[in-house]
């Protein structure tokens, strides 16, 4: 393979518009050629600075005259497709997504000193911010630059909220201005794929062109650009991401100077002056600064084209890696429940289909697998025929299953102190201790500004210990999982048990924030455990802040399952019906290979699993990976088939030669045993007696109708003569017994798919977050005795600085964070411009040498609006701020 | 109902008129042509059937934006053509509305460099990193290929490193003579 930084696939690489296997290879082939790593983060640190260029760019909009013009000529009926991504109020920042982190080659010093950095952004670091503060916060720029380029017209960045409201009047009382910006954060729907804070970020960067991103190789800096305090960008990279785009890297303006220094790296990484949360530097990162200034809509799907028909002349083989993730089944479901329909690309066909229980038949003897096979017409194109293959592992009775030993790894931040997440989960594990016994063991750690050992192993049969545990959990905080894996994996690994399970379990809202860990060690980190026999499995909770395909990754890596829980039945079904499922793996690398039979098939097409495909020579070779299956999962997949000289009306022809029962073709099962060895295949043949699709099983009707479900939600060119209302008939055919009710929900969705109520812009339903929670100890920052001249009093500028105490108290436990034992004083100077706000902070005197707690004090008072001064002149304001632990 | 039904258009035109002027704007270079163009791409977003945008409604409109900004491309070059044989006789023309012009003082290194890239390159790479689209999504909008779409991106890429890279030797070595 050439690659190098000529051929653009590189430059795809790293902006993470490979495909799935592309990145891969290329990943390897980096890993190979860590000289090339630079390259890659060249690559990534221009794109940075790109998106950051782009956002200084006023967004303009358009004159009333035309608006009325194309109001008045608007429908009368209002599409719900028109309503799609709401996020993008204020879409001037409106950013790249998927930008990340880059992890290569970074010391674990540097990671932690970014997320510190992207984490003091805000004003409290663990008041989780309602959607109105978030929107008054992510306007304050709007301000800045104003003052910094007074060339812009005061046209709103957040050029869609409908308000035309003044811009420049004030940052603090202006609730209900901005009423329509709330409801849009709670209209969370993300738009194809809408990776990354597609949001109004408050961006310090928007003063500074250089934005504080380290391109210092290509000369971009301001000035000198102060290494790692400015390198945070740098890392950001376009794919794995979960970050927070771009810029934990704030500003570097030169007028707010800290010191006068005027360098883009001294400012850059403080919030102060805005900046995505640089979010996650080197891990996946859900850094507090990211999570709360990023209005909760930045979930992330990728891209992935839908299979296509391939012609069995051309390949008669199909290959793929087993899956039995259902997740995207509970997010469409969301999706439908809110009145929306979902994004094309969070529909995973697969997965809808997996999320079902099909009545398959147990293997018997000592095959891990029974494979159940059924073929009918294809109920969307009668013409074509449909194959299912569900395979069935094997199932223990519940006395006869491995012993268990879970460490759960809940994330316990203040964004989970939803009732789909946190209060969700303890019921849930409600279900999963009832089934519990002695020989089992449980461990909780749980993380937020700390991490720590909630629930010390205990075996399963202590109920209430272990619920008493579940119960006294509560949310608040800022996520900080640095250790916390550490420690789940330490837990783990003290009471490993031979032959069992023993697993990591990760539950959390949104990315996982690993501290210190880059990118790169922690995927390694989670592979080297699952060698060594420790899985980890990922529980994504709640909504919004959710990004699928890195958690997806993560369990991935771990060799786990990976499941999106928004509501109790889904919770139930994964703690409980699927406990063992969940949770014991019965073959690992399971890989199905179809071959066509071309004398019978003309071409075939996979319905989903378009991430799941493998090479065809992949399938015998044992050293490439592939799905986990847990005990009792069926799988099942499905191909439509463009059959070839044989009938395909059913009716067995007297005088025709054809074959009335034809193999058309071979499935091949290839696994290995939990433990490893060499794999194992299984194969079976499949003949077409030409049945029609409603004498078809169950099974395959079932499956069939959520299939054509599926392809309807994304508008697949494969869709046939589906519509919602045949996918209802066929589906309240196969309904079966429907155990769990999950078939008769189903049918709901459907009704919903048909009709979606017209959205409903409801008010954001959180209310205030006022139980942050602030991490760690008491700190004292007395109070002072402004010195000000000028147009304003001392009491005057005092009662600001009051109001705002919190701010600074806010850089003072993010410096302790960095140096728990740090205290001095910052003495600091300010002028107050005219119309009350500041036009410039330096530190005069200073016993705290921390850089970023300087930027971080300077940027706050930057942002702070003082009463105008009186007898036109601006007011000059010296200030000490005095910092000690108590 | 019908007040509802307003304000939901309403929004989705105030959601997306920004970025789509911004986007207008910077390819032609004309604030008041941005207007008209962004004005019919909404006009054809009531007219088409809402089943047919699926949930891209976000690139569809770009596309359709990025489809009227080509039409009044090629118009432009038919006027001046146009115009150059009339200037032989009458006065210099001005196209209209308002311009665009960025001092170039005012104007950072990257957008200088930016200055340097083809309309095609600087177009990709505004719909990669202003927009946010996909290399998928850039060929569904600007009917490229997604190959040429990664070409296009990374020649855009080399472009601006090797125009930055080349500025930077140049600051150094003013700042070195002071």
């Amino acid at each position: 393979m050439k690659f190098d930084k000529n051929h653009p696939k590189f430059t795809a690489y790293a902006l993470g518009e490979l495909s799935k296997e592309d990145h891969k290879k290329a990943k390897d082939y980096l890993g190979r050629h860590p000289e090339l790593t630079e390259q890659v983060d060249e690559i990534r640190a221009l794109g940075t600075a790109l998106i950051q260029e782009f956002k200084t760019e006023p967004m303009p909009k358009l004159k009333a005259v035309r608006q009325n013009r194309i109001m008045a000529s608007a429908p009368a009926v209002a599409s719900k497709f028109y309503q799609r991504p709401p996020f993008m109020v204020g879409a001037s920042l409106m950013m790249l997504a998927i930008i990340l982190v880059v992890t290569f080659g970074r010391n674990s010093r540097d990671d932690q000193s970014m997320q510190t950095a992207s984490r003091s952004i805000d004003k409290k670091p663990s008041e989780k911010l309602t959607a109105k503060q978030q929107t008054q916060i992510n306007r304050e720029p709007l301000k800045q630059i104003n003052i910094a380029r007074n060339t812009e017209p005061s046209k709103s960045a957040l050029g869609s909220s409908g308000q035309s409201a003044p811009q420049q009047t004030t940052h603090v009382a202006n609730d209900g201005l901005y009423d329509i910006a709330d409801h849009r954060g709670q209209q969370r729907s993300p738009d194809m794929k809408l990776a990354g804070p597609k949001t109004p970020g408050p961006n310090g960067v928007q003063n500074n062109k250089m934005s504080g991103v380290n391109l210092s190789k290509l000369g971009i800096g301001v000035g000198k650009v102060l290494d790692k305090d400015s390198s945070g960008a740098i890392r950001t990279t376009f794919r794995d991401s979960a970050g927070g785009a771009g810029g934990g890297s704030g500003s570097g303006k030169k007028n707010y100077g800290f010191g006068g220094a005027g360098s883009g790296g001294l400012l850059s990484g403080d919030g102060g002056t805005g900046g995505f949360g640089g979010s996650g530097i080197g891990r996946i990162g859900k850094s507090s600064g990211y999570n709360q200034y990023t209005p909760p809509s930045v979930e992330s799907y990728e891209f992935v084209p839908e299979n296509d028909f391939v012609s069995t002349a051309k390949d008669s083989l199909s290959t793929f890696a087993i899956d039995v993730d259902t997740a995207s089944y509970s997010n469409v479901r969301r999706f439908l429940n809110n009145g929306q329909m979902p994004p094309a690309d969070a529909v995973r066909i697969e997965e809808m289909i997996n999320y079902f229980d099909y009545d398959y038949k147990n293997p018997v003897g000592d095959k891990a697998f029974a494979v159940d096979l059924a073929v009918s017409a294809s109920p969307w194109k009668s013409s074509n025929r449909l194959v299912g293959i569900g395979i069935k592992a094997k199932d223990y009775a519940s006395s006869a299953r491995p012993r268990l030993n879970l460490t759960f790894l809940i994330d316990v931040s203040g964004s989970m102190d939803e009732e789909n997440k946190l209060p969700l989960l303890k019921r849930a594990f409600k279900l999963l201790a009832e089934q519990l016994t002695a020989n089992d063991t449980v461990t909780i750690v749980t993380y937020a500004g700390n991490s720590g050992v909630h629930l010390e192993p205990t075996p399963g049969n202590q109920y209430k210990k272990i619920m008493d545990a579940v119960e006294s959990m509560s949310a608040g905080g800022s996520t900080n999982g640095s250790a916390g894996l550490d420690l789940a994996y330490q837990k783990t690994q003290a009471h490993m048990i031979k032959n069992g399970v023993n697993r990591v379990i990760i539950a959390s809202d949104g990315d996982f924030n690993v501290g210190v860990t880059s990118r790169t060690e922690l995927h390694s980190l989670i592979e080297g455990k699952a060698r060594t026999g420790i899985q980890l499995s990922v529980l994504g909770f709640g909504m919004g802040n959710y990004k699928d395909s890195t958690l997806e990754l993560l369990a991935d890596k771990g060799d786990g399952n990976y499941a999106y829980v928004d509501d109790y039945s889904e919770a139930q079904k994964v703690f409980s019906q699927q406990l063992t499922g969940t949770l014991i793996t019965v073959a690992k690398d399971t890989k199905i290979q179809v071959e066509f039979n071309p004398k019978y098939v003309e071409s075939f097409r996979l319905i989903g699993y378009e991430n799941r495909k493998l090479a065809h020579q992949d399938f015998a070779d044992d050293t490439k990976d592939a799905g986990e299956i847990g005990a009792g999962h069926s799988v099942t997949a499905l191909y439509e088939v463009v059959p070839v000289g044989y009938a395909s009306h059913g009716v067995a022809l007297k005088y025709s030669t054809k074959p009335t029962n034809p193999e058309i073709l071979t499935v091949k099962l290839r696994y290995k045993k939990p433990l490893g060895g060499a794999s194992q295949l299984q194969e079976h043949t499949v003949h077409d007696s030409g049945v029609a699709f409603n004498s078809a099983p169950n099974s395959l009707r079932w499956a069939g109708s959520v299939a054509a479900f599926g392809m309807l939600l994304k508008n697949s060119k494969y869709k046939g003569e589906a519509t919602y209302g045949s996918v209802e008939s066929w589906a309240n055919s196969a309904i079966g017994s429907d155990r769990f009710g999950h078939r008769k929900d189903f049918l709901k969705l459907i009704a919903k798919a048909k009709s979606p109520r017209p959205a409903v812009l409801t008010p954001f339903h959180g209310g205030t977050y006022n139980n942050w929670h602030r991490p760690g100890r008491n700190i004292s920052i007395p109070e002072g005795d402004p010195r000000v001249s000028g147009g304003l009093t001392s009491q005057e500028v005092m009662q600001v600085i009051r109001a705002n105490l919190n701010q600074i108290r806010h850089c003072y436990e993010q410096l302790l964070q960095r140096s728990p034992n740090a205290r001095g004083k910052i003495g600091v100077n300010f002028v107050i411009g005219l119309d009350g706000r500041v036009t410039s902070v330096n530190i005069v005197a200073a016993t705290i040498s921390d850089m970023r707690m300087g930027s971080c004090v300077t940027g706050k008072i930057q942002r702070w609006n003082f009463p105008k001064p009186r007898g036109g002149q601006a007011a000059t304001a010296e200030y000490p701020f005095v910092f000690s632990p108590i | 109902m019908a007040q509802d039904t307003q304000s939901i258009l309403k929004q989705s035109l105030e959601l997306h008129e920004g970025e789509l002027l911004r986007y207008a704007e910077r390819l032609l270079n004309n604030g008041e042509a941005a207007q008209d163009i962004v004005q019919d791409v909404f006009l054809k977003l009531w007219k088409q059937p809402p089943a047919d945008l699926n949930s891209h409604l976000r690139a569809w409109l770009f596309k359709v934006c990025h489809n009227l900004i080509i039409d009044r491309k090629r118009k432009e070059q038919h006027m001046a053509r146009f115009t150059a044989e009339q200037q032989a006789q009458g006065e210099p023309q001005t196209s209209g509305g308002m311009r665009i012009v960025e001092d170039k003082e005012t104007q950072s290194e990257i957008q200088q460099a930016l200055n340097t890239l083809t309309d095609k390159q600087k177009e990709v790479v505004r719909l990669k990193f202003q927009n946010g689209f996909s290399y998928n999504e850039i060929a569904q909008i600007t009917g490229m290929s997604v190959n040429n779409v990664g070409n296009t991106v990374h020649k855009a890429m080399q472009k601006l490193k090797q125009t930055l890279e080349e500025k930077k030797l140049e600051t150094t070595q003013s700042r070195s003579v002071l």
